[in-house]
């Protein structure tokens, strides 16, 4: 995993600016390159791409897409020979489909001073059926050798006119330069977002086109009132033009904990929002947050499903009776509708059985369970409505489409706020939601269709509380330890243990908590969602503590040590995402024998982040033969700004350094 | 009237219960017996394999299969594919789910299966398809019922029998049962059939297999392999058809000279100039081994490997002078486009099928037949034989390459096909040497300068893990190896594939702080053996049924300068320790060179291997050693 690279090289390199580019005329010093001048640990780098991208006309078919691409890679060693293959993605639908129309390529291999050209043939390309909707065109280069340099020119036939691909701006590999030419008829709007660090010099101008166009017309014909007529003619139109040169564009390389890399990679997202064609009304696709929150909620498999309400409207009753406080209340509907709808692995806002079918049948996607929970919670009385997410995988959504989100929760508003709920996974409790729909905020669409952001994360701590009791014999300890945990902790629990035997747990136990002997174990509230956690363990061990030089040197915190620092690099750009504010308390009573005394102990100490982010405090106690250790990690933030990284990795490696120290004894 | 009304209402009453009777295989999870079900994910109800050979081109395979699943951990059962290439068409396929009483949840129509590209992520191109459909349960336990028929022409692959598929699975009855016409011979090669529940017949034509009332087998840690363990049988027929070419073998001989004549000597067309360049290149070199390797090299350098799997069900390699020209291939491709220039060379090679990779899997020498995932070449001399793995742009010349040492393969020889067994790596050549200098600060802070050298199948591993990768992934790649050290800086790694020594290099330079812990009274509390540790005991298993594996072998040999701090004196130094067992030997030692620099030595050898399950605690006693040893601390005192 390498490094994020953020800064922006702009070297002067001889032939990368004064040469302009065509297929087969590849030149000495391209081949007689060693190194990247932009990175010289590149292993292959992209001298020139092109893309141009025009909008053509047919006249049974109407406007569809030509994207023209030309690819110039320079190999400068073995591990750039994976550059050195391609593929082509081909989407199809409704018997459409995109199609790789003039294919050619070739390697360039310098040999004694002479240019040699190996063809890319037909039989080294491939098309390939993936599954319904999706066809791949893949070719290798031929013939390649350290230093080569490979070209592949094509275009691809695109029918869909909404379908107007990523800029791509940034790839695994350098780029020496990239030219992009998107011109777009005036008939067809598109929002544009930029994406990725780094700076994109987008040109924006306007051209005129003229194309025999063939369109309905309506025109008033006098008495005979208003006539629709086919009617073809050339026409003059705008076209707007959007053109990016980029030069010297550094590769980008996959860092630990990134999330979703793709977020942060150069390019240029294309999103049909207005169509206006000749002879036809306006159309609007999407628009702002507002007005994409308005369009999902009036859609049949959205909206119009939160109204229904004839298919559980009976249960109701029965669910409420004798609860009296509204968690009483809320707690029984969702516990409900978490019983009765399984998920089907599904993730969607729109419904995909339609939420009569799945509380029937017992299964559906998510928004068939979530909208099934909102509408029985209103129609209990409950200020209820749902919240679209877009999940940690689906990523950041960068600017309104209905795309952009791919799950839905309910938020019933409370006395004590508003909190949320996610009846699709079983463990979940209220305001608890699974971790991968943690992703910053959700989007809460109100009854009349207005909506705005909510913050998804909890504001509630998770608490992980662990008291042991231990006795020290010469040959090790011997114990129990209680572990309480609630929340977010609590609801990772049941997911990991649910369905496992005694047997099982025990033995996972065993690799848990490393080096000690579990000998038996219980664990309550595994499945009363309402409880706490609480699993109690009996133990023994051989471990966490050594006899150096006639002193005995234990380690205070035995298995629940920090060791590892979770946090190593140097820098980071992005957050780090803990996605909850938690605590960790560790509580141990330590009796030592009455042949041993207790020369020394670590020292009590307390370290407090700044800005209340959170804090350490570590507290030895000494009563007679026995020692009370107490250690607690708060963290108040779910998310930490990259900016603090230091900050948190600092903190990390005190408490580490502080778990290490011991507690020395001396035989009496 | 009446009566004749009244017949017809009985009649129809009774087709109606006696339809109701044949076809009332009754799938409520209560008939299963509690000695199968018990602890089981899943339970295979019947699974019934029918396989019809009708002539040498024409095989039909008819499977019969219903499975209860009772929990998440058997969900992938739920979900059937069936695999087919463009030699194969299947037909009548049904799909029934019921739920725990019997009672039907869901048919599933064939046109609900998807058809997927069966993509492995890394050829190019492959002929081989999937179907599949894709359930999600509502409740458990639920039984899936599935039928299909299959007809091929690939008769060269006859599917085995493995009645026992995975943990945690019991099994009321598996069958196969395998028909072929008069005139051809069968051979079945059975693995593990004593002490499991099987009955088998022998008939004219027929030959029939049964596996009944097996309870589900528990997965224990470090058992060897699933296959190693659970019954199954291999089958081979003496007249076949692979993919389009007849073939006819009763011996390995037989059957070599097939392979050589149908499969491969079509394929070598090299070029005129090809063959005058490649003994131009060999000119004036007596030595049949140099020449090999001149060769060998110029392969390596020229070519790279691509996976492509068409055609002959991928068995038929590239033509030769495609691979000089497009220079890539997969294995089958690169290895006889090398052998064919060995030719040239004038160095006799055997081009030779494996099953390659881990667990060590052997070519089965007692059965006739297509087997192995991969081939290389073995060049006989005149003393040892030589082994060239060729697919791999970086390994030295005739390596023992580690995914194929220590098994039967199968040779081609000019005398036919030959079952050999590949050299093992003995212990002492899966070497690994270290030699490290480091010093400590008053603070805890390490400073290290590491120089290691790696052979054998260590080579290989260092190999794939560090050649090639950029500085930054270096990093990442030293930090996590030596995860048990925090807050490490790496100064500087060098790497280095030593293909004339055959062995790879690291150089590493890094410190840490807080290496060491300080205590109350200044004193310093270490462990000596900072970069090589083993600290993995295996959990305990009780009532163990199973032997267990130690998988690989190895030896570490450590020699460690280590410079106390200033003003420092170690007084006390534990004793040296040498522990000797059937699974290996661990010494180490440690004493004063001066009053500032300690001298740290260790060693241990691993022999790998089965070993009975009575050991197995003597086992996690060894590794307890071990941890305790690696993991022991000193003290260091201010003067």
């Amino acid at each position: 995993m390498k490094k994020l690279l953020i800064t922006f090289f702009l070297l002067n390199i001889t032939f990368a600016n004064a040469q302009t580019y065509k297929f087969g005329k590849v030149s000495i010093d391209e081949l007689k390159e060693t190194t990247c001048a932009i990175d010289s640990t590149a292993s292959a780098a992209i001298l020139y791409k092109e893309r141009f991208t025009h909008f053509e006309y047919e006249e049974s078919k109407g406007f569809y897409i030509v994207n023209e691409y030309f690819t110039r890679i320079k190999i400068y060693n073995k591990e750039g020979y994976d550059y050195a293959s391609h593929i082509i993605p081909l989407y199809q639908a409704n018997s459409e489909n995109e199609e790789v129309m003039s294919l050619k390529g070739a390697t360039y291999n310098l040999e004694n001073g002479n240019i040699v050209k190996t063809k890319l043939e037909n039989d080294a390309v491939f098309l390939e059926k993936t599954n319904k909707y999706w066809s791949q065109k893949k070719f290798t280069m031929p013939n390649l050798k350290e230093g080569a340099v490979l070209e592949w020119e094509y275009s691809v036939k695109c029918p869909f006119y909404s379908k107007l691909d990523e800029v791509v701006l940034q790839t695994e590999i350098p780029i020496y330069k990239n030219a992009v030419n998107i011109t777009i008829p005036e008939y067809l709007i598109f929002n544009t977002n930029t994406k990725g660090y780094l700076n994109v010099p987008l040109q924006q101008s306007k051209k005129n086109r003229t194309l025999d166009l063939s369109y309905n017309q309506r025109y008033d014909n006098g008495r005979l009132g208003y006539k629709t007529e086919r009617v073809q003619s050339s026409v003059t139109f705008n076209e707007a033009v959007y053109k990016i040169d980029m030069l010297n564009v550094p590769s980008l390389k996959e860092e630990p904990y990134a999330g979703n890399i793709d977020n942060y990679a150069a390019g240029i997202l294309f999103e049909l929002s207005v169509t206006k064609f000749p002879g036809s009304n306006i159309e609007t696709l999407s628009n702002d947050w507002e007005a994409v929150a308005k369009k999902i909620n009036e859609s049949e498999d959205f909206g119009k499903e939160l109204k229904e309400k004839s298919h559980f409207i009976a249960d109701l009753p029965g669910i409420l009776e004798g609860k009296i406080t509204e968690m009483d209340k809320i707690n029984a509907i969702f516990k409900h509708i978490k019983t009765k709808i399984r998920w089907n692995e599904f993730n969607s806002f729109y419904t995909d059985l339609g939420v009569k079918k799945a509380y029937k049948e017992g299964l559906g996607n998510v928004a068939d369970i979530n909208l099934n929970l909102i509408s029985m919670l209103r129609e209990a009385g409950f200020d209820a409505n749902p919240v679209l997410i877009s999940t940690v995988s689906n990523g950041i959504p960068y600017f309104p489409s209905r795309q952009a989100f791919n799950y839905v929760v309910a938020s019933v508003k409370t006395v004590d706020g508003t909190i949320l709920l996610d009846a699709s996974k079983i463990f979940t409790v209220p305001n608890v939601l699974p971790e991968s729909a943690l992703n910053f905020n959700g989007r809460e669409i109100k009854p009349d269709g207005k909506s705005d952001w909510i913050k998804l994360y909890a504001q509630k701590h998770s608490i992980s509380k662990i008291v042991t009791n231990l006795k020290f014999t010469e040959s090790g300890f011997e114990g129990n330890v209680r572990k309480i945990l609630n929340l977010s902790f609590a609801m990772n629990y049941r997911n990991n243990m649910i369905g496992k035997t005694k047997e099982k747990i025990i033995e996972e136990l065993n690799e848990e908590y490393e080096n000690i002997d579990v000998l038996d174990a219980r664990i309550n509230n595994l499945e009363d969602l309402e409880k706490d956690i609480n699993e109690s363990i009996k133990f023994e061990t051989e471990s966490y503590f050594e006899e150096i030089s006639g002193k005995t040197y234990i380690s205070p915190m035995f298995f629940y040590q920090r060791t590892k620092n979770p946090f190593t690099l140097e820098q980071r750009d992005y957050p780090i995402f803990f996605n909850k504010p938690f605590v960790n308390a560790v509580t141990i009573n330590l009796t030592i024998p009455e042949n041993y005394t207790i020369e020394s102990m670590p020292e009590s100490t307390e370290i407090l982040l700044p800005q209340n982010l959170g804090a350490f405090v570590y507290k030895f106690v000494q009563n007679e033969q026995i020692i009370l250790i107490e250690s607690s990690i708060v963290i108040n933030e779910p998310v930490i700004q990259a900016g603090q990284y230091t900050i948190i990795k600092d903190f990390y490696r005190d408490i580490i350094k502080k778990q290490a120290e011991k507690i020395v004894l001396v035989k009496k | 009237m009446k009566m004749n009304n009244m017949k017809k209402t009985i009649a129809l009453a009774l087709l109606v219960v006696s339809q109701w009777i044949i076809s009332a295989q009754n799938y409520s999870v209560s008939f299963i017996p509690d000695s199968i079900k018990t602890n089981a994910d899943a339970v295979v109800i019947y699974d019934n394999t029918t396989i019809e050979i009708l002539n040498q081109r024409s095989m039909n395979i008819s499977q019969k299969t219903a499975v209860t699943i009772f929990n998440k951990n058997a969900q992938e059962w739920a979900s059937p594919s069936i695999d087919y290439d463009k030699h194969q068409k299947i037909n009548n396929v049904t799909l029934i789910y019921y739920d725990a009483l019997g009672n039907v949840l869901k048919k599933v129509k064939r046109s609900e299966f998807m058809d997927y590209a069966a993509v492995d992520g890394f050829s190019i191109y492959s002929d081989n398809r999937l179907i599949h459909f894709d359930y999600t349960p509502v409740t458990y336990p639920f039984t899936m019922v599935y039928e299909y028929e299959l007809s091929t022409s690939n008769t060269a692959f006859i599917n085995s029998w493995f009645p026992m598929r995975g943990y945690d699975t019991g099994v009321l009855s598996s069958s196969y049962s395998l028909i072929f016409p008069k005139e051809f011979k069968v051979q079945q090669l059975e693995n593990n059939i004593l002490g499991f529940n099987i009955k088998s017949q022998v008939l004219p034509q027929r030959l029939n297999y049964t596996l009944s009332n097996t309870p589900p087998l528990k997965y224990e840690e470090m058992s060897p392999s699933f296959r190693e363990i659970v019954p199954h049988v291999n089958f081979a027929i003496n007249k076949f058809n692979l993919a389009g070419v007849d073939g006819q073998a009763e011996s390995w001989e037989e059957f070599g000279i097939w392979m050589q004549d149908k499969l491969l000597a079509s394929r070598n067309n090299l070029s005129e100039e090809t063959k005058t360049q490649i003994k131009n290149m060999v000119e004036g070199v007596a030595d049949p081994k140099e020449r090999a390797k001149i060769v060998y090299e110029y392969v390596q350098n020229k070519t790279r490997y691509i996976s492509v799997q068409i055609g002959v069900g991928g068995w038929m390699p590239m033509y030769t002078d495609d691979v000089d020209r497009l220079s890539y291939g997969d294995c089958k491709a690169l290895t006889y486009y090398t052998k064919s220039l060995l030719e040239v060379a004038d160095v006799p090679a055997y081009y030779t099928a494996v099953h390659a990779g881990n667990p060590k899997r052997n070519i089965e020498k007692d059965l006739v037949s297509v087997q192995g995932n991969h081939v290389f070449l073995i060049l006989p001399m005149e003393k040892d034989s030589i082994y060239l793995e060729c697919t791999s742009q970086k390994i030295p010349f005739g390596i023992k390459n580690d995914f194929t040492e220590d098994r039967d393969v199968l040779s081609l020889t000019p005398q036919g096909g030959k079952i050999i067994h590949t050299p093992a790596y003995l212990p002492e050549e899966n070497r690994q040497d270290q030699i490290v200098h480091y010093s400590l600060d008053d603070k805890g802070t390490l400073n290290a300068k590491i120089e290691i050298k790696s052979f054998g199948n260590q080579y290989s591993n260092h190999l794939q893990d560090f050649d090639g990768k950029q500085p930054n992934e270096l990093d990442e790649l030293i930090k996590n190896h030596y995860d048990h050290i925090n807050n490490i800086t790496i100064e500087s790694i060098k790497v280095y594939n030593n293909r004339e020594l055959k062995r790879y290099e690291e150089n590493i330079l890094l410190s840490a702080t807080n290496y060491a812990v300080i205590n109350p009274d200044a004193s310093i509390l270490f462990s000596p053996n900072a970069f090589n540790r083993l600290d993995y005991v295996p959990p305990k298993v009780n009532n163990r049924k199973m032997p267990f594996e130690i998988k690989n072998s190895f030896k570490d040999v450590d020699q460690y300068k280590i410079q106390l701090p200033e003003n420092y004196v170690v007084s006390d130094l534990p004793t040296s320790v040498s522990i000797e067992t059937d699974f290996g030997i661990y010494s180490f030692s440690i004493e004063k060179e001066t009053e500032q620099i300690l001298v740290y030595k260790r060693s241990i050898i691993v022999y790998n291997g089965i070993y009975p399950k009575e050991k197995y605690e003597e086992y996690r006693k060894f590794r307890k050693d071990l941890k305790k040893y690696d993991e022991m601390k000193i003290l260091v005192n201010k003067k």
